[in-house]
Order: structure tokens, then sequence, then C-alpha cells
């Protein structure tokens, strides 16, 4: 019977209480001492804090055991998890927070007005509670809202049940072959489904994790490999080829002590794949599709299916893939056709927006909006991506988002915004911005990056501009966007 | 200006954050803009201003401020 991931760090901690749960820097936290902590965090939240079952709390997520602590303490107490990036621009923030109507807001340097905030280190120094009449959370409960970027460039609130994120790590630790004896590095961003994902699934199995700032400082990162004896970490690809820039191929070295790792969240150029292949031929190299929704749906493992390294690999154990026509009707081998998904990892809808969920589903199987096909020993091609979202790095940019801040500059008279490949070969995609100037207008474009960077996220600031007299356009006054690729 | 100060307004400049803010023990990640974008742009901008080149090697092995001053000064 599936428990929540809670629940399993709580029978970790009961089968090896001294066994290392977590490292950062020179701190490490046991089981058993994790588990005091959670208990001691959902006690604080539900008595100091007044913060009620069903209530959602924001967590600015950023790698510190302090969020753990937060983000499992909550799911605890029945409260709801909404994890946003501690870099969040202030219009997406209000936007989550009108949707959701947090009671609690965990981590922010400014507090917004008359919404409770405490620092994200609030629970570090909680003195640990080992009371045993704890109730933990039923698995239809829901555990976490993650919002992300929706085709409209509001973002969109994915409920995830405890069922859900139980059901993913279980997925996701079957396929990659995890066990308990695993250490982790952690250098990914915590607020996306990936990052998230990975704490729960180390944490439920009872491996140690090891949470790190960034891959920024990759000699660092060799160095924690060395001394703690990493088996695995995760990656997106643009954080490989930064690896690759700053190192060349040194991480190989390391490789007789890497079992795993996990990529995921973009695509991957093929020789970068290769080049993976040749300096880990020992290490399952398991590269992932998936979206917040539906987290890791397919799975490919470079090394024993390096002849099928062009598609997206197999569905991921316990779900389930179909191609579907535009009617929701199932397509047969080789038929090109929406890709929808289906199993206990699925998200069950999006906060508070019935339209949006009743559109996202042909009965229980989830509409990815993606395009693919499957051939006949099971692998899944993908054909195209939801049509326009730009992925920075990994990081989903809706062109809109850049396009409502780029109109409001002084001379812009119109903009659109598409995703071109990388000229740094860094982060896979960057975006392009084509501006068409008001009359008579000249405009020095590193003066709106600057503008952009002011309202929005850096990764979002457009790398390249081009002035064009019009912006394509359908007869309903849509704009083209493909058209500009 | 001497070199260290030249690097440090440079970064700063790139990190989005006052000079003061920065001395030769500041390392990667201690100040939360200084991410992997932005530390490739920290290379590729001293590379540019200092007419110098960093192999992996070297680029590698700058974890702080006095490394990158002390990469640079080796180099003109």
């Amino acid at each position: 019977m599936l428990e929540s991931v809670v629940n399993q760090i709580f029978s970790k901690a009961l089968l090896f209480p001294n066994k290392k749960a977590l490292i950062e820097e020179n701190k490490a936290i046991s089981y058993s001492e994790l588990a005091s902590k959670i208990l001691a965090t959902k006690f604080a939240l539900e008595n100091d804090l007044n913060i009620k079952k069903g209530d959602r709390v924001i967590i600015s997520a950023n790698k510190q055991i302090g969020f753990v602590y937060a983000y499992f303490g909550a799911h605890l107490a029945g409260v709801i998890v909404v994890p946003v990036d501690f870099d969040t621009n202030q219009t997406r923030l209000q936007y989550i927070i009108l949707k959701i109507k947090p009671a609690l807001m965990i981590g922010f340097e400014n507090p917004i007005s008359n919404i409770m905030n405490i620092p994200i280190d609030y629970f570090d120094n909680l003195k640990g509670s080992s009371e045993i009449n704890k109730e933990f959370p039923q698995i239809d409960e829901i555990a976490d809202i993650v919002f992300t970027t929706g085709t409209t460039g509001d973002p969109k609130g994915v409920i995830l049940k405890h069922r859900n994120i139980a059901a993913s790590a279980n997925n996701i630790n079957i396929f990659i072959q995890n066990t308990s004896e695993d250490v982790e590095l952690l250098a990914l961003p915590v607020s996306h489904s990936f990052g998230l994902g990975r704490i729960r699934c180390v944490l439920s199995k009872g491996a140690t994790l090891i949470l790190l700032g960034s891959f920024t400082n990759v000699k660092k990162i060799f160095r924690i490999i060395e001394t703690h004896g990493v088996t695995g970490f995760a990656m997106v690809p643009s954080s490989w080829a930064y690896i690759k820039k700053m190192s060349g191929t040194k991480i190989g070295k390391f490789s007789h002590l890497i079992k795993y790792i996990e990529i995921g969240s973009a695509p991957m150029p093929m020789e970068d794949k290769h080049l993976l292949i040749k300096l880990f031929p020992l290490t399952r190299i398991c590269m992932h599709y998936g979206l917040t929704e539906a987290s890791r749906s397919s799975f490919i493992e470079f090394n024993s299916q390096k002849d099928k390294l062009e598609t997206v690999g197999k569905s991921t154990p316990n779900v389930l893939i179909t191609i579907k026509d535009e009617n929701g009707t199932d397509l047969p081998i080789g038929v090109e056709g929406e890709i929808c998904v289906k199993g206990d990892s699925v998200t069950s809808g999006y906060w508070n927006d019935t339209k949006t969920t009743t559109d996202s589903f042909w009965s229980d199987s989830f509409r990815t909006g993606d395009w693919g096909v499957f051939d006949e020993s099971g692998y899944l091609s993908l054909k195209s991506r939801k049509k326009e979202i730009i992925n920075v790095g990994g990081k989903k940019v809706s062109p809109i988002e850049v396009e409502v801040v780029l109109v409001t500059y002084p001379g812009i008279k119109e903009c659109a915004c598409i995703g071109i490949e990388d000229p740094n070969q860094l982060l896979g995609e960057v975006i392009k911005a084509f501006i068409v100037l008001d009359d008579g207008i000249n405009l020095n474009f590193n003066d709106v990056k600057k503008y952009v960077g002011e309202h929005l996220e850096a990764y979002k600031i457009p790398v390249v501009f081009e002035t064009i007299p019009e912006i394509p356009k359908t007869s309903s006054g849509k704009i083209q966007r493909l058209i500009l690729k | 200006m001497n070199i260290q100060e030249n690097v440090v307004n440079l970064i700063a400049r790139v990190l989005e954050v006052t000079p003061e803010k920065i001395n030769e023990d500041t390392a990667i990640g201690d100040i939360p803009s200084w991410d992997s974008l932005r530390h490739v742009t920290i290379i590729i901008e001293l590379e540019k201003h200092f007419k110098v080149n960093f192999e992996p090697e070297i680029i590698m092995n700058m974890e702080d401020v006095s490394d990158i001053v002390a990469a640079i000064e080796e180099r003109i």
C-alpha cells in the first residue's frame, strides 16, 4: 500500500535512526534527527503559528536544510505547500498569493503586508520532538501546489496529492535502481518538480542527500563527490554544458563512484549523450521526459538503450502513456498524436481552475499538449513540445510574460518572443525578441535588457533582439510566433 | 586602479551588487546572484577586459576572488 513520503521518512528513521539523511556544508542530520525536526516543525506550525490543516503556506525554496524541515513538517500537519523560487519576480508572486491565499509565507526577505512571514531557518533551532502520537496525512489529501508556466502567460497551480508524489518517487526509484546506500548530490532548484522530486526520492529510500547551492563551483562538486563518496546526482542538460565548459571531461575520473545520473527537463544534444556514455560506461544514465503534472512519464537509460538515444525512452514503471487524436481516441503504433499520461503519479488538476482542469484530461488520462509517436518496441519519440513555451536551461518561460514587459518600454510598439538555440551552447534555448519600434525611434537594446531585468528573473531577459516592420498575426490577431522561428 | 579593484568592480557589475559586498575571500555562491550563468558571464567579461584566456583547468580552480586575481596576474 502506498504511503505518503513523510510517512516513509518516519519509517526510515525507525529502521536506521543514525544514518545520515541530509548534509549541508559541515552539518549532517541523521534520520532520527530529521524525523524529530519534522515533528517539531509540525507542532510549531500548529501551536505557535496557528496554521490549520488544509491551509496553504508559500515556501521560498532554496537548497537549505530549513526548507526540508518546513516542507515535510507542513505535510505532516496536513498543510499544503506551495514552493516558489527564491528569486521569483513580484508580479508572479502576487499572482500566486491572490490565487492560493496563503496563511503563512516562509523564507521571504521582503514580507508581503498582512501575511505572516517567518525566516527559512525558523525551524532549524527548534528543539526536536519525539512525541509518538502523530497522524500521517491521508494519501489523497493535497500535498503541494506547484505553479508552472502556462501557455497564456499566467502560471497554473498544479495540484499534487500525497499519492502523486509518493507514486512518482517510487516509480523513479524503481527505474533508477536507487538503494538506501546511495549518497546523492543535489545542485538543482528545489522549487521545480525535478529538484523537489529528487529530495523525495532520496529520503523515501533512506539514502543520504547532500544539499549544495548550485553547480557553479565545479571544483567544490568534485571535492564533495570524493570526500562524501557520492553515488549519484541529477542535472539538466545546461548543467552538463556548464560542467563541460568549466572543467572539460575531468568529471569522468569519478565514474567508478557514480552509480546513477538523472537528467531531465530539456532536450540534450546527441554528442553530449555520447560523451556521457564514454565518460560513464558503468553508470545508469537515466534521462526522463515529464511535466510537473505528470512527473517522469518516460525514461531512457543511455548505456543499455544506446541505440534508441533519439527517443525519450519507454513509459516509466506504473505509468501508462497513450497517443491520442483530437477526439481522445487511442492511436495505433507509428501514428503521431498527443501524448497522454495516466497513473498514480499524475495530477488531478489545477487549483481553482475547473475549466483548465476539464480541458486537460481525456477521462483519467492527462493531456500533455506535447506530440509524439510510439515505435514497435515501445519507445516514445517526442515530435513537438508544448507550442511556444521557451526552455532556458530547463526553466520554462512563457513568451507572453516577457512580451508584456517589453511593450511597456517607451518606443516599443509591438513585440514577439521565441526560443532560439543558445549561441554560447550553454542553456539549450535563449529568448529572442522581435521588436516593432514606434516611428522614428532608435533604441539601445542593452537599456531594454536592463529594464526587463528590473521586472523579471535574469533568465527571462532576451539575449537577441531584432527589429522588424510588423509582427505576423492570424486574422483574429493572435501572434504567430512559430512563423518567426 | 589595481587588478583586484578592477576584478571586484567587474564582478560587482555582473552580479548587480555594490563593490563593498565583495572582498578577496568572497567565493562563488556567497552572493545569491553568483549562479552558473553569472559565473560564465564573469569569466567571459574578465577574458575580454584583461585580454587573457583561461583554460578549463584554470577556470575550475577559480573558487574565490583571490583565485581569480591570481590567475589574471599570472597571465598579464
